[in-house]
C-alpha cells in the first residue's frame, strides 16, 4: 500500500514525521481475529474470536491469564503475542516477589509498553506485530481495560475491539456505552458477545469452540469453560 | 596485633540458627507435616508464633528448620517458580517434581548454601503419602518419615522405633508407606513434639500439624511447653 523510500527500516523517519515500519506493524494487528473488551468499575469482560490455521489444527488460544486478577487477549502475530504474555507473567511474578501483592493492570500495561517501545528504537529488531487488550482489577481503581499496540502506546479504554473486522464491534459498543456503566456481569457478558458477533461474518454461528470469554470482577479473573460459553451463547 | 603467621578469623557470620523442629510422616493415603512455632536466636525467643510449614502447591507442603531468613527466601523463590511451572505446564506442580526442583535450587547455592534444613511432604500422583528429606545443599531422598531441626536427635530415634518398616528388598513386597492410620500418626507426632520440648530449649510453644489427604488440607495444633 505505502511502498516508498522511507519504509526500509525502523530508524528512518518519513518527511511527514511518520515511522512507516510501525504503521505496517499495526496492519499486522488487523490481520488477527477480533478481540472485544468492555467493562465498568465493578466488572469487565474479555471476549475473543478464535480461528484455526487449517482444518486439521486446533484453535489458536486467544485469552491468557497473567495472574489471579488480570487476563490478556492478543490479536496479530500469535508468536509475538506469546512472547508478550510470557513477559507479562514474568513481570507479574517479579512484582509479587518484590512487593508481596498481585501486580495491578496499569503496572502490567506499562511493562508491556516499555518492551514494545524498545523494539521501536533498535535497528536490530522489528516492532512486535501484536495488539494486546489487558483486563484486570486492582483494589483502589476497580476493574480496568488497557490496550497496547506495536508502537508501544498504552491507552485505558472503557471498551474496545481490535483485530480483523473490529470496526463493527466497536460501533456496537459505542452505541451501548451508557448501558455499560451500570451493567451487571451477566449483562456485560451479553454486550461483549453481541459485539463479538457483529465481527463474526463467517457463515457459521458463534459456538463455544469459536470464541473464548473471560470475566474480571474485584480481584478475580476467570476464564469461562466451553460448557459455560455454550450456555451464554444460547441467550444471544 | 595477631602474632605473625596467625590466621585472622571473621567475627561476622552470614548465618544464624533460629532453632525449631520440623517433621513429616507419610501414610498410605495421607501425609502429615508438622512444626513447632518457636523462633529463637541465641538464648532468646524472637517469637512464639512462627509457622515453618507452608503449602507450595495443592499437593505439596514444605517445612524448613534452621536459618529463617534463608528458609523464607527459599520458599518465596520456589513459590514464584511454582507459578511459572503452572503457566508452562497448565497444571499445578506435583510433589515429586517440586522435590527435584528444591534439590536443584539448593545445589545451585553449593558454595554459599541456604542454611535451611528442609522436608517436603505431599501426595504423589497415585495419592500415596510422600516425604522427602534434604540436607542444606540439596541431597535428598524419598522416605516414609523424617525429622529436621534442633529436636531432630531427640525425635528421630522415636520415629525409627515406631515407624521403621522392613527393607524394601525383602519379599513379599511390603508397602513403603507407614501402616499407621491418620489418627494414630497425629497422636504420635504430637507426642514426639511434646517429648522434644522437654529437653530441647529451642522447641516449644505450639506444634502445628498440616494433614493432607484426598479431601484436602487441614490443620491441627497443640500447645507445648512455653519455657
Amino acid at each position: 500500500m505505502f511502498r516508498n523510500q522511507y519504509d526500509q527500516d525502523m530508524l528512518t523517519w518519513s518527511p511527514q514525521g511518520r515511522l512507516h515500519q510501525v504503521e505496517y506493524a499495526m496492519e499486522a494487528v488487523k490481520q488477527g481475529s477480533t478481540v472485544v473488551a468492555c467493562g465498568n468499575k465493578k466488572c469487565a469482560v474479555l471476549a475473543a474470536l478464535k480461528r484455526k490455521q487449517s482444518k486439521l489444527s486446533s484453535m489458536q488460544e486467544k485469552i491468557f491469564a497473567i495472574n489471579t486478577r488480570v487476563g490478556v487477549a492478543v490479536s496479530g502475530l500469535s508468536t509475538d503475542g506469546a512472547k508478550l504474555v510470557k513477559l507479562l507473567r514474568e513481570e507479574s511474578t517479579r512484582e509479587e516477589f518484590v512487593y508481596g501483592r498481585s501486580a495491578c493492570p496499569g503496572r502490567l500495561a506499562a511493562a508491556a509498553s516499555k518492551s514494545l517501545q524498545i523494539s521501536m528504537r533498535k535497528s536490530s529488531g522489528r516492532p512486535c506485530g501484536v495488539g494486546l487488550v489487558l483486563v484486570g482489577s486492582s483494589e483502589q481503581l476497580g476493574c480496568q481495560i488497557f490496550q497496547t499496540c506495536p508502537s508501544g502506546e498504552v491507552h485505558q479504554m472503557s471498551c474496545t475491539a481490535i483485530g480483523g473486522r473490529s470496526q463493527s464491534a466497536r460501533t456496537y459498543l459505542e452505541k451501548n456505552m451508557e448501558a455499560l456503566e451500570t451493567a451487571s456481569v451477566d449483562e456485560m457478558i451479553m454486550i461483549a458477545l453481541r459485539a463479538l458477533n457483529e465481527s463474526n461474518v463467517d457463515a457459521s454461528d458463534l459456538t463455544s469452540d469459536k470464541c473464548e470469554v473471560a470475566i474480571v470482577e474485584l480481584n478475580t479473573y476467570t476464564l469461562k469453560s466451553a460448557a459455560e460459553v455454550t450456555t451464554l451463547l444460547t441467550n444471544l | 596485633m595477631a602474632p605473625e603467621g596467625a590466621r585472622q578469623h571473621a567475627n561476622w557470620s552470614p548465618y544464624d540458627n533460629n532453632g525449631g523442629t520440623v517433621l513429616a510422616v507419610a501414610g498410605e493415603n495421607y501425609v502429615i507435616c508438622a512444626s513447632d512455632t518457636r523462633m529463637s536466636t541465641g538464648y532468646s525467643i524472637l517469637t512464639r508464633n512462627y509457622e515453618k510449614v507452608d503449602q507450595m502447591s495443592p499437593k505439596t507442603l514444605m517445612a524448613s528448620a534452621g536459618f529463617m531468613a534463608d528458609a523464607q527466601t527459599l520458599k518465596k523463590t520456589l513459590k514464584a517458580r511454582c507459578k511459572q511451572y503452572e503457566f508452562q505446564n497448565k497444571k499445578p506442580i506435583g510433589c515429586v517434581s517440586f522435590a527435584q526442583m528444591l534439590s536443584n535450587t539448593l545445589y545451585y547455592r553449593r558454595f554459599f548454601p541456604y542454611y535451611a534444613f528442609n522436608i517436603v511432604a505431599g501426595l504423589d500422583a497415585e495419592g500415596k503419602g510422600a516425604v522427602f528429606t534434604y540436607d542444606a545443599v540439596g541431597s535428598y531422598e524419598r522416605t516414609n518419615y523424617s525429622c529436621q531441626g534442633s529436636g531432630q536427635a531427640l525425635i528421630m530415634p522415636v520415629l525409627d522405633n515406631q515407624l521403621k518398616t522392613v527393607s524394601p528388598l525383602v519379599l513379599p513386597a511390603v508397602s513403603s508407606a507407614t501402616p499407621l492410620s491418620e489418627a494414630a500418626a497425629i497422636e504420635l507426632i504430637k507426642d514426639c513434639f511434646a517429648t522434644a520440648a522437654e529437653r530441647d530449649i529451642y522447641t516449644g510453644d505450639r506444634v502445628e500439624l498440616w494433614i493432607m489427604n484426598a479431601d484436602g488440607v487441614r490443620k491441627e495444633e497443640m500447645p507445648l511447653r512455653l519455657d
